[in-house]
């Protein structure tokens, strides 16, 4: 089946920081969150898929076509919102989407006025006098008034105050509710990705650590309490150990396996948790090494 | 990609339109005044010097625009081919120089002093001008390649430069060195050599473009 888009082998070096080898891909309808702190190269990964960076090895491609500069149709399926809003910005909203309305065939006028209309965003103004999240949501009507079959969101709702970044998100999510996309959005905020993603990538210091989805995430996770006077022993499947006592805490990233180990030590009164995304997020990032690929 | 220099011309519209409107009146107050019948040396000075006074002036407010706006980066991530992306760069410093150029023509045929000489040596310092633009952002360029070494090959070739220049000074040879470069200014060899130089260098600028490791900024 043809990938909305595949890295194969890429790395992209940097005098401190190298980025990969990365290998993998997604599937045209499916919404990947790409989490990770800052500087961990989720801009750079994005940069390299757009072409605006340029990876030292490794192939990229984007619906089965290689990612060459200089035969550029397959940016005509893509629709790219960066880290930063680049405009003409002595000009309106408006001119500057016909500027680049002329680049993509399938561009619709009328879809970009009705974004622009459900963003409240107004058109007529320069762009150097729109404020941050009317800079983003001109970046978002520019990335979706062509239909691109992969979007591409760097940290969209980055900077914005949460009142603007729940309506961006709100606008996005019925935008995105048709469900043909494939949709690749980095962020570091847990919470905005949550609702939209099917699957979540962790990559830390230019690794991807964890690719799972995330239902599976949410299903397999789980804080764990229980009681056990002893304390020379150990669990599988978990990614964190705290102890007081006879108290324990443990984060599980198989709850099935941990709980039926902790049955066979006899260990009292354990109960269960159901973790939120963003709890596991942080302890997939922080002790990345430990959690294996579910 | 003409759809880039059209925008770009239409983003400058006014900063080109008053540098050519002030250029125009120029030759027409020269023109009309009589002093290019005076002087022919104040009159060309002058000339010179005010059409390259525009063109410096057209030239860091289309850059400062392109580098502020971060046009680059707006560019490559458009579906067009990055060498063609290199060339459009280009376009619309051509083009203005070349409305500088005619510009000049006109004030030379208004001075009555057009002959083949001054077309020679009109082409030969618009080609100079473009070898000088041109390797400043060939120096530009370089920074983007992610390394410092060809920019210490460009500081190591200027380096050599500057003490060639200081050598000749001190062993008094700098005016026939000068003479040497500017002698074939108004010679169909000279022209032709400048004009060779210009586009060889226009050519590398695009290569190197092409070849950048990022167009973030």
């Amino acid at each position: 089946m043809t990938k909305a888009f595949e890295f194969n082998n890429v790395v992209k070096s940097y005098s401190e920081f190298t980025l990969g080898p990365l290998n993998f891909s997604l599937e045209p309808g499916t919404v990947l969150g790409y989490i990770g702190p800052n500087g961990s190269g989720k801009s750079t990964t994005m940069h390299c898929l757009v072409g605006l960076v340029k990876a030292e090895v490794g192939e990229m491609r984007v619906f089965s076509g290689a990612t060459d500069p200089n035969k550029p149709e397959w940016k005509l399926d893509i629709g790219y919102v960066g880290d930063v809003h680049v405009f003409y910005e002595g000009w309106s909203g408006e001119k500057n989407l016909r500027f680049l309305s002329q680049f993509y065939p399938d561009w619709s006028d009328q879809r970009a006025i009705e974004l622009a209309k459900r963003f409240n965003l107004p058109l007529n103004k320069k762009a150097k006098e729109l404020s941050g999240g009317n800079r983003v949501k001109l970046s978002l009507v520019a990335a979706l008034a062509h239909s691109p079959k992969l979007l591409l969101l760097d940290e969209p709702t980055s900077g914005l105050d949460p009142v603007v970044r729940a309506e961006v998100l709100d606008v996005l999510f019925e935008v995105l509710q048709d469900g043909e996309r494939a949709i690749f959005y980095s962020t570091h905020i847990l919470s905005d990705i949550s609702r939209l993603a099917d699957e979540l990538a962790f990559l830390d210091n230019g690794q991807i650590k964890l690719r799972a989805a995330k239902e599976d995430l949410i299903e397999r996770w789980r804080k764990i309490a229980f009681k056990h006077a002893g304390n020379n022993f150990k669990l599988d499947a978990t990614a964190s150990h705290k102890q007081e006592g006879a108290d324990h805490q443990v984060v599980s990233f198989d709850h099935e396996t941990t709980l039926r180990q902790l049955g066979e030590l006899g260990a009292q009164n354990v109960q269960a948790y159901r973790m939120s995304i963003d709890e596991i997020a942080v302890q997939i990032l922080k002790g990345a090494g430990h959690v294996e690929n579910s | 990609m003409w759809k880039i220099l059209d925008a770009e011309i239409r983003y400058h519209r006014s900063a080109v339109i008053a540098a050519f409107a002030v250029g125009a009146l120029f030759v027409m107050f020269m023109a009309l005044s009589g002093m290019v019948k005076s002087d022919d040396s104040i009159t060309a000075t002058s000339l010179m010097s005010t059409v390259m006074g525009l063109y410096i002036y057209l030239l860091i407010h289309v850059g400062g625009h392109q580098d502020q706006e971060k046009r680059d980066r707006l560019n490559a991530a458009l579906p067009i081919s990055i060498k063609q992306l290199g060339i459009v760069r280009w376009a619309l410093l051509i083009l203005l120089q070349s409305g500088f150029a005619a510009l000049s023509l006109v004030g030379v045929i208004a001075a009555n002093k057009f002959n083949l000489e001054s077309l020679f040596q009109l082409i030969s310092s618009n080609a100079f001008l473009f070898l000088i633009v041109a390797l400043i952002a060939i120096y530009q360029e370089l920074g983007h390649f992610g390394t410092r070494a060809y920019r210490r090959i460009f500081f190591e070739l200027l380096a050599l430069f500057l003490f060639l220049i200081a050598w000749l000074i001190l062993a008094g040879h700098i005016i026939t060195f000068l003479r040497s470069i500017f002698e074939p200014y108004m010679t169909p060899q000279g022209a032709a050599i400048y004009t060779l130089l210009a586009i060889g260098l226009f050519f590398l600028n695009v290569i190197i473009f092409a070849r950048r490791r990022s167009y973030l900024s």
